[in-house]
């Protein structure tokens, strides 16, 4: 009866490189990003506005996506070191790797259509 | 409060005990493999021994609750940049929390977290590659403990400037 799967099999080695590569990445785009909408600029002044100026250029289009993509990739990655670490068995390791993968991808897919769609109205309305 | 604000600040609350009950399962888990993640402390002032000698454990241990912390948080910015571009209507308003007091704080909390994250990620890839003797590393973590202090301070200062405004 116990034989659960997880969906997908990632090894410790493949989330340690991924957690490296990105993990250098988003220290440049995480720190940048929290500099410029907390310390550059006031929070408070960061609505509506702040964000269709910045998504005119299309470095900021491109930071914003290369951030949620690494921190998707990073949060994975992470999580799955931290449940290999603590599960007690195979069974409770596969049902929380499942769950990991599954929320991080649901929540990747709202970030990558909340780029779009609002790149969407920006653009496309022209 | 409009029925956005009251979901964002319901699930600013379920990610804060979220992050808590984390934070119990990472330490109880230190406890049993390492003598605590503040050995030394625990010696001290608890009169408990530990195995592993007392390594910086702890820096090890803040980086798991650190990334456990951000990690929860990322959830509720993503769903309130889903609320600009889906609702705009709304997106001001709910956007308005992030200048309250409380949520200053916390962008404080999120700050101190972010920098020391980050930099002892790369403190990490450091020692690795450049294969740090264990005194050099300890001198590492003494040095970004000051920066990031340092840094949360400053940054702390600007982000609650205007709560005493």
């Amino acid at each position: 009866m116990n034989n659960s799967q997880p969906a997908f099999r990632i090894s410790r080695t493949l989330s340690f490189i991924v957690l490296r590569i990105t993990g250098v990445a988003l220290a440049f785009l995480a720190l940048g990003h929290f500099f410029l909408t907390h310390i550059a600029n006031d929070v408070a002044e960061t609505g509506s506005d702040f964000i269709l100026a910045r998504w005119n250029s299309l470095l900021w289009i491109i930071w914003d996506s290369a951030l949620l993509i690494c921190c998707a990739a990073h949060v994975a990655a992470g999580a799955l070191i931290i449940v290999y670490d603590y599960s007690e068995d195979k069974a409770k390791r596969s049902m929380r790797s499942n769950v990991i993968l599954a929320t991080v991808s649901v929540f990747l897919a709202i970030g990558l259509l909340t780029l779009g769609y609002a790149l969407f109205t920006i653009y496309g309305r022209s | 409060m409009n029925l956005l604000q009251v979901i964002f600040l319901s699930l600013l609350i379920l990610t804060t005990l979220f992050i808590l009950q984390f934070t119990r399962v990472v330490l109880r888990w230190a406890k049993v493999r390492d003598g605590g993640a503040l050995p030394k402390l625990n010696r001290v002032l608890l009169g408990r021994t530990s195995d592993s000698g007392e390594s910086a454990n702890w820096a090890f241990y803040l980086h798991r609750l650190s990334g456990i912390a951000i990690a929860l948080f990322l959830p509720l910015h993503i769903l309130d940049v889903a609320v600009f571009a889906f609702i705009p209507s709304e997106f001001e308003e709910l956007h308005a929390i992030y200048g309250t007091a409380p949520m200053r704080i916390f962008e404080c909390g999120l700050l101190f977290g972010l920098l020391f994250h980050s930099f002892n990620g790369i403190r990490i890839i450091l020692v690795d590659y450049l294969d740090l003797s264990t005194k050099v590393a300890a001198q590492t973590l003494q040095l970004l403990t000051l920066t990031v202090l340092f840094l949360t301070a400053w940054g702390s200062v600007i982000i609650l400037g205007p709560v005493f405004a």
